[in-house]
């Protein structure tokens, strides 16, 4: 009842958004109806407590006999925490919009809205299909998106290359539900057994929408603060509460250790890269590798309260970080003291981020706890340095909304800590947290006062900067190509063969061997 | 009334005089009526059943003798009718966008009055017959009218003449062969020469691998929606037909080769298809792929063990196909009426003048790939993890099929979207054209939502066999 609410709130804003549009009504009104929409909805998100866990009443795919599996849409604890953070990013992408003055544009905030809809329709999805169902509409929304403002062939292209990945990333998920579909069927996630979770694993990867890095947007860093923040956010996070609802404890042995070292080396990697970069947007890929990794760790050990609290933290945190372009001091030093949020301290949303073990404690804590430490010294890094704007020169509307929009983070992530999910008012593992508040402040001060540790220590302008990963990146996709090209070739001469003065007999010799062959069956 | 005079006859008669029509819109509108017509006939007055319509009461008779022969169309058939003259309606609707309605929508109605007949015919052997006559008034209806619009040689054509025109003598000598072995093989030696000459036959008439390298070349000579057309209906009728046969002869239907034979020609001939369209630059030739690869899926689908199962996703199968490769080739279509040619060369950057039929292009080419959200992907999945249950490595290899499909979707994606000039968003499609791609489309979406829409449509389908089914 309070989902269908939540979920009837986005799409009367939708098509409200819409008709406005169609009746070719001041951009103002459509802001309105697209601010209230996302508010309403954020507000409506704590409704959903009353009758948790709750399913979408849907009509099942027929015929039974047929259809083994059909989309269904559950509830819980965990889909609520995403959810809440999901819809306060909508809200804060749309509020903050008027600080962003030469990108306002009342097709980014339906989007948000459409977006916003669809993610919380991904974050209930309670089986493969239903995943499949709505990444593959979370990524038909952002390409149409693309494809709308791109302005160069070159991001036309890559907007297809990181449709493509994204479409792989679904495709590992069904395969995985084939697979389980072998091993006697997969019902819902909970269910998932070890060889399909790792495929599910390689999906979620896939869909983070870091490979390939910075791809759509680098060219074009109007739109990166609003609705690509909405859209990368958002991707990670629908991708990331798969990792939540997975059975916790499906891997062990040599596998999960080759895993886990795997993913703290690229926790770490992204901690550095987000740390040293000049700026949040160019290292938004690396936040969203960084926290995810965060994530997998936590699953990884059997922990889903700690994936699901680093997955909200993505977005809430991300949010408040690249949402955050017209500054002023007080503000910066509100955000700056939400980091302690982010340290996994007692009664914060990251609390239950470390309760549990690694299975080699010496080698894989001190790499986990430094990325973790550099993930937030670089958020209040990136806090710390100069905005696009001031907030004093937007004009008074905007300066009503942008504080509210920024408010609506800060107040989920303090509500998600005490309140509405089994990560929530926990002590978690204290200690740890105070090191890594002591660990964080010392990598911040010593970035600050030792600039020379940086590649790039001022602000520079660098969308054009290519980093080795982003060279590997180039040659892996020259490589690839190359050999496509090579069984082009090769596939041609087949074809030309086929199809040419000599091909029917060629057909008639395939067919002999074909049947000879079906004559030994 | 009489049953193939109605759903054969008119529509033979019909055809005729719609030839005649002066205009082409006249043709359209007519011919989707008539089409319509005869659906919701079968609907309502479903042939061989009394029905009461208020005081009166009306039968229509199932059979027609012909020179000897029997044409009946009994009740069993009404889903089969509904379907082939509801899909016809589309497609003969299509020609507003797609024009060439003297061709696809005037000798379309003979095409699938005589493929009707071929399955109403008995003994049914005489089936390759009228599916020879049907192929043989396919001809004007792929070749360009006039001398100037062909561009070569017509190879496909010739070669499509060759393999159609092959596959008759194939089937009729094992029909012969078989018609005193109906209930259970006395002769094992002679049940395996027919049962060899049948397997020959349906692999020229299906253009399994390898025998349909003439589709692609099709592809690039005659008319994309044409092709389409005619393409959908003769593997739809192709399969019912083959169904037919293995319904009939109880020594085939319980033969335990029969389903490894079918499960080796379905995998190998979806696993070429996929894998060569990977590496098309001609956007007719993708399409040609695309339905070659749903050829093999068909075949995946009836090998399966639970036939009831593979029925089922056959026979759904039927209506994302026909509709997906409506929006595909109508789409293809309008770009080739502006560039003239459908290589990526030609294409590329086109989608800001034409985004309707891009998106035409690339959706259409996405739901044959089993893309989420699209029509074909509930029960492509659900064939998907039929096939895993059986065995991993050949779902596997039928994931590759699909791969290669996907690629392709979002390469000419990528070469429709590379627009170097940057021109501004400017629609150069006309309403019709809009509006019926856009339908298409929203179908397509809807029934890959909502499948279950499609069951009562299709329920009826396993009623056509005494034996398969049930």
């Amino acid at each position: 009842m309070f989902i269908l609410i939540s979920l009837s709130i986005l799409l009367v804003a939708s098509l409200g958004m819409g008709s406005l549009r169609l009746t070719r009504r001041p951009t103002a009104l459509a802001w309105i109806a697209a601010a209230t929409g996302a508010l309403l909805t954020w507000v409506s998100l704590p409704l959903w407590q009353i009758e948790l866990p709750a399913s979408l009443p849907l009509e099942p795919w027929m015929p039974l006999t047929l259809f083994r599996h059909t989309p269904v849409f559950e509830a819980d604890a965990y889909a609520w925490l995403y959810a809440f953070s999901l819809s306060a990013l909508a809200a804060a992408v749309i509020l903050t919009s008027p600080a962003r003055v030469a990108v306002l544009s009342p097709i980014s905030w339906f989007g948000a809205i459409a977006l916003a809809l669809v993610a919380l329709l991904a974050v209930m999805a309670d089986n493969v299909l239903t995943l499949a169902l709505v990444w593959t509409a979370i990524d038909l929304l952002e390409y149409l998106n693309t494809l709308r403002i791109a302005r160069t062939p070159s991001v036309n292209e890559r907007a297809v290359v990181s449709l493509s990945f994204r479409a792989a990333g679904t495709g590992f998920a069904l395969w995985a539900a084939v697979v389980g579909a072998a091993e006697g069927g997969l019902a819902s996630l909970q269910e998932t057994s070890s060889q399909a979770w790792l495929f599910l694993l390689l999906a979620a990867g896939l869909r983070l929408g870091v490979i390939p890095l910075h791809l759509p947007y680098r060219e074009d860093p109007a739109l990166r603060r609003g609705i690509g923040s909405s859209l990368r956010l958002t991707a990670a996070a629908t991708s990331l509460v798969v990792l939540a609802r997975l059975p916790a404890g499906t891997l062990e042995g040599p596998l999960l250790l080759f895993l886990l070292f795997l993913v703290a080396l690229a926790a770490l990697y992204a901690g550095w890269k987000w740390l040293s970069l000049p700026d949040e947007l160019n290292a938004r890929p690396y936040w969203i590798i960084g926290m995810s990794a965060l994530a997998l760790a936590a699953a990884l050990r059997g922990n889903p309260q700690g994936s699901a609290a680093w997955g909200a933290a993505l977005v809430l945190f991300g949010g408040l970080s690249f949402l955050y372009s017209s500054r002023q001091v007080w503000f910066t030093r509100l955000l700056v003291g939400m980091s302690l949020f982010l340290l996994s301290l007692p009664f914060t949303l990251t609390a239950s981020g470390w309760t549990g073990s690694f299975p080699w404690p010496g080698l894989f804590w001190p790499l986990f706890v430094s990325a973790h430490a550099m993930l937030v010294a670089g958020y209040v890094r990136h806090l710390l340095r100069r905005g696009d704007t001031s907030f004093e020169e937007l004009p008074r509307w905007a300066q009503a909304a942008y504080p509210i929009g920024l408010g609506v983070l800060i107040l989920t992530i303090l509500l998600t800590g005490l309140w509405g999910w089994p990560g929530s008012l926990q002590i978690g593992a204290w200690g740890l947290s105070l090191l890594l508040t002591a660990l964080a402040t010392l990598v911040g001060l010593a970035f600050w006062r030792l600039g020379r540790f940086v590649t790039v220590p001022q602000e520079v302008p660098s969308p054009a900067t290519i980093s080795r990963f982003d060279q590997f990146q180039e040659f892996m996709a020259a490589w690839l190509w190359g050999l496509y090209r090579l069984f082009g070739r090769l596939n041609g001469y087949l074809l030309a063969l086929l199809e040419g003065d000599g091909g029917l007999l060629w057909t008639i010799l395939l067919l002999l061997i074909f049947l000879t062959a079906l004559r030994g069956l | 009334m009489n049953a193939p005079l109605l759903w054969i006859g008119l529509p033979l008669v019909l055809s005729a005089l719609f030839f005649l029509l002066p205009r082409e819109r006249w043709i359209t509108w007519l011919s989707t009526l008539t089409a319509l017509t005869l659906a919701a006939l079968a609907y309502w007055l479903p042939p061989g059943t009394a029905q009461r319509i208020g005081t009166l009461s009306l039968r229509i008779e199932p059979s027609f003798s012909l020179l000897g022969r029997q044409l009946t169309l009994d009740a069993g058939d009404q889903t089969l009718l509904l379907l082939v003259y509801g899909m016809a309606a589309f497609w003969f609707f299509g020609t507003l966008a797609a024009g060439g309605a003297r061709q696809v929508a005037g000798l379309g109605l003979a095409v699938i009055a005589l493929l009707m007949a071929s399955l109403a015919v008995r003994p049914f052997l005489y089936a390759a017959l009228f599916i020879e006559v049907a192929v043989l008034v396919a001809i004007p209806l792929l070749a360009p009218p006039t001398p100037k619009q062909r561009a070569g040689p017509m190879r496909g054509l010739l070669r499509f003449l060759i393999s159609q025109t092959f596959a008759m003598p194939f089937i009729l000598l094992a029909g012969f062969l078989l018609s005193g072995v109906e209930a259970g093989p006395a002769d094992v030696a002679q049940v395996v020469q027919a049962g060899i000459l049948l397997l020959i036959g349906f692999a020229f008439l299906l253009a399994v691998f390898p025998l349909n390298t003439w589709i692609p070349l099709l592809a690039e000579e005659a008319s994309p929606y044409a092709l389409g057309f005619l393409l959908t209906m003769l593997n739809t009728f192709g399969l019912i037909l083959a169904l037919n046969f293995i319904d009939r002869f109880s020594w085939l239907r319980n033969s335990s080769q029969l389903p490894t034979v079918l499960q080796l020609v379905g995998i190998v001939t979806c696993v070429t298809a996929g894998v060569w369209a990977a590496f098309q630059r001609h956007l007719g030739r993708i399409a040609a792929y695309a339905l070659i690869a749903e050829t093999g899926v068909s075949l995946l689908a009836i090998s399966l063990p639970d036939r009831q199962t593979g029925l089922q996703i056959l026979f759904y199968l039927f209506l994302p196909r026909a509709l997906a490769l409506g929006v595909w080739t109508m789409s293809i279509n309008i770009l080739q009426a502006t560039t003239g040619d459908l290589r990526f060369s030609a294409v590329q950057g086109l989608v800001r003048q034409y985004p309707a039929a891009t998106a035409g292009v690339v959706f259409a080419n996405l739901t044959l790939a089993g893309t989420p959200l699209l029509a074909s992907f509930p029960v492509r999945q659900a064939l998907w993890e039929h096939l895993a249950a059986q065995s991993l490595p050949l779902a596997f290899w039928f994931g590759i099929a699909s791969l290669g499909l996907w690629l392709m979707a979002f390469r000419s994606l990528a070469v429709l979207t590379l627009d170097s000039s940057q021109t501004e968003w400017n629609s150069r499609e006309s309403w019709p054209e809009r509006i019926l791609i856009g339908l298409g489309l929203l179908a397509l979406f809807v029934l890959g939502l909502f499948p279950q829409l499609a069951q009562p449509l299709l329920h009826g389908f396993p009623a056509m066999f005494d034996f398969l089914g049930k």
